[in-house]
């Protein structure tokens, strides 16, 4: 994902605008920060099913 | 009775997850994502899709969650039980009915539009594309133009003699349909759970590889489009749509959509839960996965390659022909023209079929456990009983497909019901129920602490916005539908359809009325066994 963010940064000028840009590495961000996030709690507190 | 002790339960967390994921990721993330932000201003639509993913998609996905998890408490896992244990009152678990026949409906055309994906990935795999074009070439026709007469022949809208009928449909359907009836069977922990811990991670797997060639491949002679054009078609914001109301009305409805919202299979899946487990960071989780395959994944897959292939102008006119436009004609032609192309569309159609059965079995959830719940149905008998009525009820589908069947039944089942559904259970649940238990029910055995401001997001915002978008969805197009002066799938009714319309229209008040009529006599059997006891 970051190989694929910086390749955004480098090529997509191209053909996102600078406001595409921005909006789309705020979003893309924001969700893989969110999901790492949440799935790192879960393996910290435990995969199993509470009794 | 509901024999609470009897009740399935979920293996492990992450299965739960990949479960609910699972469900939420289908054909919508990757078809009609990318044709609903091109059409709809790009940037300017990813705004409204934010705001309703804030102030729709999570609480009412939380609100889901928490109505599940409560109904497996009392022992019932659909929604008619559950929402007679909500409101005490006895039309509530008729109002339930609705969790009951949206899956079923969606399900009875999903698994249709499902084993197109499978033939699909077959087609690429043995060069059956290539084969139709060398057949037809002569025609003079455009390869886009071969690619949707193949669509058409394929699913009986046209007949022709590369096809010889419908058998090649039935086939994979049927084959379709036996995967569908044997991932169910092997229950929620066996099958469903067993299922979504290896097929997500590989969907995710596919998308990526198919990312990453996309995103490496040459220019193509005659064409000016790059992929990055493509990802700025969906991402340069437009603000000059951002006021317009069919933006916002199309960003939340894909939200709805895309979360599996409005079906009742959250709250089956919820209500095998244990009552202090998490709610809230599980349902964080896959809400968050879900946007994760929608907007990176998503956006970066049919339209960039479109983009790549056709140039932009052409490609918004695909797009405007819609999601199966881009993501079977389209598609097709472009793998037909890339090296590897063959094995890179079976990765494609097959990553589609990944998404449809994750979410098709979840649909036919509700029905097999309303019917071990209040009939007392053992797992298998109640399996058998969905399977036999999706036969039954998928061959109109398939027969009256070109006559606007398949349409119908997805504007009413698959839009505008998900939605009432929404409407009506957030009510019940923040105003009836009553929001401080609401909230209770929802933090209890929480993993994560809900910030404060959903509870008043939950109690005015979400319930105010439904309301807002189903009255406007309903004068926008349901009025002009529902009188037959526009047609579902779009355009003027053709007036030979109008038989065929009004069957489907049929179909869905008869399991309205036959579900009420099985909630009417489990009930009663329910409170006979209730004053004995």
């Amino acid at each position: 994902m970051m190989a694929l963010l910086t390749l955004l940064l480098q090529q997509g000028a191209e053909g996102l605008s600078t406001g595409g840009l921005i909006f789309l590495s705020v979003c893309w961000g924001l969700c893989l920060i969110v999901m790492i996030g949440s799935f790192r709690r879960i393996m910290k507190i435990g995969n199993k099913i509470k009794e | 009775m509901p024999n609470l002790t009897t009740r399935e339960s979920w293996g492990t967390r992450l299965g739960l997850i990949f479960a609910v994921a699972g469900n939420a990721i289908g054909l919508g993330n990757f078809l009609r994502f990318p044709v609903q932000a091109a059409e709809n201003g790009g940037g300017s639509f990813m705004i409204p899709y934010i705001i309703a993913f804030i102030l729709i998609g999570i609480p009412l996905m939380w609100m889901e969650w928490a109505i599940g998890r409560f109904g497996g408490k009392h022992g019932h896992g659909s929604t008619p039980g559950i929402f007679s244990k909500l409101w005490n009152h006895p039309i509530s678990k008729y109002l339930g009915v609705l969790g009951l026949i949206i899956p079923f409906i969606v399900l009875v055309y999903y698994v249709f539009i499902e084993s197109w994906t499978f033939a699909y990935s077959i087609f690429s795999l043995t060069g059956t594309f290539q084969d139709y074009m060398n057949v037809h070439k002569g025609e003079g026709s455009s390869e886009l133009l071969l690619m949707k007469n193949f669509l058409l022949g394929y699913t009986g809208v046209e007949s022709q003699s590369f096809f010889s009928g419908l058998t090649m449909a039935w086939t994979f359907l049927g084959i379709t349909l036996i995967a569908n009836a044997w991932i169910l069977y092997k229950g929620l922990s066996g099958g469903i759970e067993w299922f979504a811990k290896w097929a997500l991670p590989l969907l995710f797997f596919f998308a990526i590889i198919l990312v990453i060639r996309i995103f490496t491949l040459d220019a193509i002679p005659g064409s000016n489009g790059t992929v990055w054009q493509g990802l700025g078609y969906i991402w340069n914001p437009d603000l000059t749509r951002l006021w317009d109301v069919d933006v916002w009305l199309a960003a939340a409805g894909q939200i709805f959509f895309t979360l599996s919202l409005g079906m009742g299979s959250i709250h089956a899946y919820a209500s095998y839960l244990k009552p202090k487990d998490d709610i809230a960071l599980s349902g964080l989780a896959t809400g968050i996965t879900n946007e994760f395959a929608e907007i990176v994944l998503g956006s970066c897959i049919a339209i960039p390659v479109a983009v790549l292939f056709f140039g932009l102008s052409e490609t918004i006119t695909i797009a405007q022909g819609g999601s199966f436009n881009l993501g079977f004609v389209s598609m097709s032609v472009i793998f037909n023209h890339i090296a590897y192309g063959q094995f890179f569309g079976f990765i494609w159609f097959f990553l589609l079929f990944f998404a449809g059965i994750t979410s098709s079995v979840a649909m036919g959830l509700p029905i097999v456990t309303f019917l071990k719940d209040e009939f007392q149905f053992n797992h298998k008998k109640a399996v058998s009983v969905l399977i036999g009525l999706t036969v039954a009820c998928v061959i109109p589908v398939v027969l009256f497909n070109k006559f606007g069947y398949l349409d119908e039944l997805d504007f009413w089942a698959g839009t505008f019901m998900l939605v009432l559904f929404g409407a009506v259970e957030t009510i019940l649940f923040v105003w009836v129920f009553g929001m401080d238990k609401a909230w209770a029910e929802i933090n209890e055995g929480s993993d994560i602490k809900i910030p404060r401001i959903f509870y008043f997001i939950m109690k005015y915002v979400t319930p105010t916005f439904l309301i807002l978008l189903l009255g406007a969805w309903f004068f926008n197009s349901a009025w002009d539908i529902l009188i037959y002066n526009k047609s579902a799938g779009g355009g003027n009714v053709v007036g030979e359809n109008i038989p065929y319309i009004t069957a489907a229209r049929v179909f869905i008040f008869g399991f309205i009325v036959l579900f009420c009529s099985l909630v009417y006599v489990a009930w009663k059997r329910y409170g006979k066994k209730e004053v004995k006891s």
